[in-house]
This record gives C-alpha cells, structure tokens and sequence, in this order.
C-alpha cells in the first residue's frame, strides 16, 4: 500500500529513524535543534488528496500530543518548508502542503522541524507526534 | 464460355437483352451540423486511506550531568528494521566515526536457538542507542550513537555468536544529494573525471573544502567547516578523562605540504579578421597619351581581387574614366570600351583565419612568505580545451561570430571562449578549483596533530563538535577529528574516546592572498610594420619598352605593354627618315621608316595600322592585372603558447595546542 514517508534526504535513499529525535539542554544553551525531512513516497505510482475534500482541502501536517497538558506542548515544535522560515513559525501551527501530493522523489516535499524547550526539565517527551491528515490515496 | 450442353444453346449461350434488369437503389446523403460534444468522466481508483504520523522525542538533557557522572547505570538497545534485538546482544557495541568518512558499528548477538540465516542480516536498518539513567533513577532517555545499516556478519562456529559490521549512509546520501549538499565546493571538467560515478565526483567536490562531511548519530547530514569554533561546544579537563587514555600525536614532517604547484593548459582558438586595403592608381594622361596604354577595365581589377583567395569587404570603389579623360588622349587612341576604364580603384580584402592558443598557467600556492621546504611540495594539473569548430569557422564567412570590420586597425580580433562549458568562465572556475584544492591540502596536512583522550560514554559529543582538552600539561581547542563509543556490560564499561584535529603552522603567517584566477595575456598587438604589409599601393608596370625592367611574378599592379601597332591617320611614308624628322611627322624615334612605298614626292600617306618602333617584343609583359595578397605572419598563424604565472599565499590556522612538560 503506498504510503508517505520521512526521509534525512530529497533521493530518499535514508529513511528517518523513529522515534524523531530532538533534544535541547536543560538551560537553553544550546540553540532549538532544528531537524530537515523530506516527505516522500517511494512506493508509487500514487496521488494523494484530503480525504475531506480530495482536491479541494489541503494536505496538512500537524502536531498532535497524546498527553496535552504534560510534558512538552504542541508549541514547542514549530514546522516551516525552509530553515529560515522557521524564525517566523507559530509554534504548533500546522504545514500547508496543498490539495495534491505525488510519489516519487522527484515530488518530494523538504520541511524543516525545531524544538525548542521552555520547560527546563530534565526529560524525554515521547507523546508528541506530527502527522497527516487523513489521505485518499489515487492510482493515476 | 462452355462447350457442352445445356451451355452451349439458347439460352445461356445469347448475350442479354437491352433491356436486361438493372436494380438500383437511390441514396439520399444528408450532412448536417453536429452538437455533440463528446466527453469521456475520468474515475481513478481510489484504493485507500491513510494517515501518515511520526512520532517525536523530545529529549531536554543536561549535558552537565552527562560528563560529572563517573559511574551511572547505563543500557544499550539495538533495532534491526526496527525490532528490538536488545536480549541478543552478547559481548561489548561500539560505534565509530571519523571526520569525513561513514560511521562504522559493530555488534554481536546470539541467535536464538534454530536454523540459523546470517545473511537475512545483511543490509537490515541499524539503530543503535544509549539508555542514561540519572542517578536518582527518576529520569531515563535514550540517545542514538549510530544510525545504519549492516555490511557483512561473521559468524563464531565455536560460539554461534554473530557479529554485525554495520555502516551509516553517508556514501548513499553524498552521492545522490549534489552540489547543493556542499555549498561552497567547485567542480570543473577541466580538473575531475566527468564520467566518475556520483560519489567521486562528490568526493572531489569536498577535495575543494576545508570541512567534512559526514552524519550526525541520528543520520542527519552536516558539512563541517575544519575551523575550531571560538566557543567549544564542550570542554573536559582532568576530572573528567579517563586516566592512562590520553595521548598526543605530531604529524610527521614528510606528511606536511608547504607548496603546491599547480599546471593547467587551456587551449582555444583565437579568430582573427585581417584587412587589406588595395589603392591603384592609373596615371592618367601621362599613361595614356604618351605610350599609349589604356586603362585597365573594372572588370579586370576585380577578377583580380577575387583571385586572391581573400574575401572582397565590399564593392571595389572605382573612378571610373571620363569623356573629358577620353578626349585628352586623343582620338587617335580610340579606346574601346572606355566607359569601363578604371583611372583610380580602392578595395578591402579580408581573410579570416583561426589560430589554436595555449595559456600555460603555473600557479604556486604557499603557507609562507619565505622559508618554504623544497621537498614539502605537492602538485596538481588540470587542462581544458574550449570547444571551437575552427575549420569549418574559416571556410564558411557567415558562421557565427562575425567579426567586425577592423578599419584603420587593420585586424579585430574574438577569442572562441563562449561556450558556457568549456568557455573562459569555465577556464576560471578550473583555475579556482585547483586554488581551492591547494588550499585544503596545504591546511590538511598540518592539521595531522591528534589529541586522543577518553571520557565516561557521552552520547552527545559528535563529530560537528569543537572540544577544548585541559590536562595533564595539555591544553587543545579543535575540531573532533573522530569519535567511538564503546560499551562492554561485562566490563561494566562505557566510554567515549574522542580525538581531536589540531592544526598547527609550520611557517609565520604570510599576508594571504586573494585566490582569484590571473589575469589572461592580452593578445599580441598588430605591429607597425605588419600593418605597413597590408596595404597595397599598386601602380601600373609598362613592360614592351626598351627600359622595360625584366618582368618579374612579383610584379602586381596593371603589367601592360606599350602597342606593337598604332593606329595612324594621313601618315607620310614616302619621305625618308630625315625628312621625317624635320617635319616632325614622326616622332623622334631612331627607327626605319615605315612603308616607304614609292621615292615619288609628295609623300605616300598611310591609314591604319602601323608597327610600333618603340615596341620591344622581348621585353614585354604577359598582360594582367594582379593583386599579391600579403601573407599572414608565422607569429599570428602558428600555434601560440602564452605563459600565465602567478603566487598564491594561503594561512593555516593556529588552533590552542601546547604541551608543557611538570
């Protein structure tokens, strides 16, 4: 079933490892760790569209915490499709990717994700996740 | 037809009736305008819904309690495509990276008990990971050292342990990541291999560098620049290396480079437009009246020209002869065709011709203003030809480029260097390609100094990093050259050894120059005497005459002869020569009479044709018109190699490194 994936490259020749490892000293030293992935399907031929709306609503990624009000907010992690765009990012706000996404490296997608921790507390938050909407998925 | 009954008689055997049976069926064809528009939906099968996620970890560590800790409990965990095989390890892990290579892990398991299938290891994802548990127990967190995938497994037939060598994707992601992966790196056909594979070809991208390009231990690529940042990003000090694991390296004088020499040929084609200007001049009456000799024809001169070989600019300009120049000779002259009789002319000859040029560059990249060790030297070359069709350019005066007229400069010239390829601008990017890899050489081979030391595992340290190392008498800043973790639990050990890259002058800083590609030689100007060469003055040789100087296949210009006859009009004959001369009937001339055709008195008079007395028939010239055009000089046709010489200055940076002894 083709899928999207995260890749460390545009040739999608190194998948991102899982969990997304981010991490910030306890006393903000250290800049926000700022992480580029590129959104690939290697596995086409496919089209992807929002289920919502195929060809009308945008695809979307978002951050999503398992466990709002604990550990790490949404607001921590901020997505832009360039690393200087990251400056101006609202924490937490979604990516636009558009009404249609296409396979195939040639098509994929770079974004860039920064963390940046305000809590000061020593700890791994493994509840944040970011994610599509939910997909059609076309055979061209 | 048939010959046997019943075909043979009435009546298969008569032809039909006129007015035999002829159906026909009338057709009724209607054209009329169309409305359809056809149109086919389109339904793509959908075949599904997802939801693609990924989730994060976010880990807020203190770096401070990571190297104050000297004993901590600690785990290791390795995934193989993503399973768990952590209960499988046996025996220590340990995870290496040196500057600019791919990270190298290495691992036992012991396989369960079963049928045993080593190569379904071989190429599985790798992830190995650090679990550090705080002191108190209260927090743990899981740091990637290595991120990969598995290159061979051996197996211990003695103890069925399997070891997996594992290797990070830093080839995989530099070759097909491109120049934009490598900002600031060159690449140039004149210097590297176009039909390398992508790796090389990246590879010689970074021989252009002063950094490294490897992973960190999440996978992520980083280009790191060689220069020790002003603020490391850690510093360890006695309380924390491990006792015995320091050691300190020099790198060995035979392995530093003090000079490069660098040699490039670039080879193009110089295109050049040489100009002659022809001016004849006729004479006027004085050649007509007195020989008599007539002008020559515009049509002469110019098949003259155009037998040179050369290009005509234009139109020959011609000034033409003129009733009142045609009644100044005379009547007895009677030229025919005068209206085409040139008194004056002046034309442009062109030749267009490419010479082949060499730029023969010797460049010299230097640490120092002085003091450079003859046999620390190193070299590189590199050649380039711009591509240039001259043949066909020469053969053909309409291909591009058109050179302008020179005019009163006598030759324009155009170096064929736009070929975006292989052009000038390429000739620069070649030429500071090999400056820049003259640099990273000098620099690399005097950042051969390592400090090596081991602290308690810190997952966090990575080859991006700029340490600081005060010791033992050792005080060092520089970039981590290589890192390895380690992890043994049956030691009960785990440790990082770090090394550091120090670079260390080997000569006083010289004033550093711009690396920019030399100025090219100007083309060599056009001299006085080569522009004298190309201009014709071509008068009139009069050959048939006593003094007629011998003739020569030198000669150009108008080569005429004076008549062997002359037309002549109520000419006295029948008078001998002295009375000739008295009665100036006849020139002066010392030559016989002419038809004397009786004594009787008064004179004979003749009409017509008359042998010339001044004609010398071994003296005469074979009638012309020529134009010798003037031959280019060996110095603008032969091949030219021009020497390009230049000194480059370069610093080596001076990173903290002393020794000092208790």
């Amino acid at each position: 079933m083709p899928t999207i994936g995260l890749y460390l490259d545009a040739a999608g020749t190194t998948p991102a490892t899982l969990p997304l490892a981010f991490k910030q000293d306890k006393l903000g030293l250290d800049a926000p760790h700022q992480r580029e992935f590129f959104a690939i399907c290697m596995d086409g031929p496919a089209e992807f569209r929002a289920a919502s709306n195929p060809g009308v609503d945008s695809i979307v990624l978002s951050i999503t915490d398992a466990d709002a009000g604990g550990g790490q907010p949404v607001s921590a992690i901020k997505l832009a499709f360039t690393q200087g765009g990251l400056a101006g990012a609202v924490g937490g706000d979604p990516l636009d990717f558009g009404p249609l996404f296409l396979d195939g490296p040639a098509n994929a997608v770079g974004f860039w994700a920064e963390f940046d921790d305000s809590t000061g507390v020593l700890a791994t938050d493994l509840n944040i996740s970011i994610g599509f909407n939910a997909l059609e998925i076309s055979i061209p | 037809m048939y010959n046997a009954a019943p075909y043979n008689a009435t009546p298969y055997n008569q032809a039909p009736a006129a007015t035999a049976y002829q159906p026909s069926w009338q057709l009724a064809l209607e054209v009329s305008a169309s409305t359809v528009q056809p149109s086919w939906p389109l339904r793509l099968a959908v075949i599904d819904t997802v939801q693609p996620s990924w989730q994060l970890a976010l880990a807020v560590v203190d770096p401070a309690l990571l190297l104050a800790a000297r004993s901590h409990a600690w785990q290791y965990r390795a995934r193989l495509d993503g399973v768990d095989i952590t209960p499988l390890l046996a025996g220590p892990m340990s995870a290496s990276g040196e500057a600019g290579l791919a990270a190298v892990a290495r691992f036992s398991i012991r396989p369960q008990a079963g049928v045993v299938t080593p190569a379904q290891y071989v190429d599985a994802e790798v992830v190995l990971d650090y679990l550090w548990r705080s002191e108190d127990g209260a927090v743990e967190q899981f740091f990637p050292l290595f991120v990969g995938r598995v290159d061979t497994v051996d197996v211990d037939p003695a103890t069925f342990k399997l070891t997996l060598t594992c290797s990070d994707r830093r080839n995989d992601i530099l070759a097909a990541g491109g120049a934009a992966l490598l900002p600031g790196s060159r690449w140039s056909v004149g210097v590297f291999d176009a039909k390398a594979t992508p790796l090389q070809q990246q590879e010689d991208r970074i021989s252009t560098l002063c950094a490294d390009f490897d992973l960190l231990p999440d996978g992520a690529p980083a280009l790191t620049d060689w220069q020790a940042k002003v603020t490391p990003d850690w510093s360890f000090g006695a309380a924390h290396y491990v006792d015995g694991s320091l050691s300190v390296n020099y790198a060995a004088s035979t392995e530093v480079v003090q000079r490069v020499e660098i040699d490039f040929n670039f080879r193009f084609w110089r295109l050049r437009l040489r100009q002659t200007q022809v001016d004849f001049v006729f004479g006027g009456a004085t050649q007509m009246a007195a020989y008599p000799i007539a002008p020559p024809s515009a049509a002469l001169i110019t098949e003259a020209l155009e037998a040179t070989g050369l290009a005509l600019l234009d139109e020959p300009v011609f000034q033409r002869l003129t009733q009142q120049w045609y009644n100044l000779a005379g009547t007895w002259t009677g030229y025919e065709g005068w209206e085409n009789m040139v008194l004056s002319a002046r034309a442009y000859l062109a030749r267009r011709f490419a010479q082949s040029v060499t730029e023969a560059c010797k460049l010299v990249v230097e640490c120092g203003d002085t003091g450079i060790d003859p046999r620390r030297v190193a070299t590189l070359s590199g050649a380039l030809e711009a591509l240039f069709d001259a043949s066909a350019w020469e053969r053909d005066p309409a291909l591009a480029p058109v050179l302008p007229r020179p005019w009163l400069a006598t030759e324009s010239l155009h170096d064929a260097l736009d070929d975006p390829a292989t052009g000038r601008a390429e000739y620069v990017n070649a030429i500071l390609t090999l400056l820049h890899q003259a640099l990273r050489t000098i620099r690399a081979s005097q950042r051969l100094n390592r400090v090596t030391f081991k602290v308690p595992l810190n997952p966090l340290v990575n080859r991006t990093h700029t340490v600081y190392f005060n010791a033992a008498g050792v005080v060092a800043m520089g970039k981590v050259h290589a890192v390895e973790h380690v992890l043994d639990p049956e030691r009960g050990e785990a440790v990082t050894e770090i090394t550091l890259a120090l670079s260390v002058p080997v000569l006083p800083a010289p004033v550093p120059s711009a690396l920019a590609a030399p100025t090219p030689p100007a083309a060599p100007a056009i001299t006085p005497a080569q522009r004298q060469a190309h201009r014709l003055w071509l008068g009139v040789h009069v050959g048939g005459l006593a003094t007629s100087a011998p003739y020569a296949d030198t000669m150009q210009g108008y080569i005429c002869n004076i008549p062997s006859e002359i037309t002549v009009g109520n000419m006295i004959t029948s008078w001998g020569y002295g009375r000739m001369l008295a009665e100036a009937i006849y020139g002066n001339s010392n030559s016989p009479p002419y038809a004397i055709t009786s004594s009787a008195t008064p004179s004979t008079y003749v009409n017509g044709q008359i042998d010339n007395p001044n004609f010398v028939a071994a003296n005469a010239y074979p009638w012309q018109f020529r134009v010798i055009a003037p031959e280019v000089e060996p110095d603008a046709r032969d091949h030219l190699t021009s020497d390009v010489a230049a000194t480059y200055r370069v610093t080596v940076p001076a990173d903290l490194f002393t020794v000092t002894a208790p």
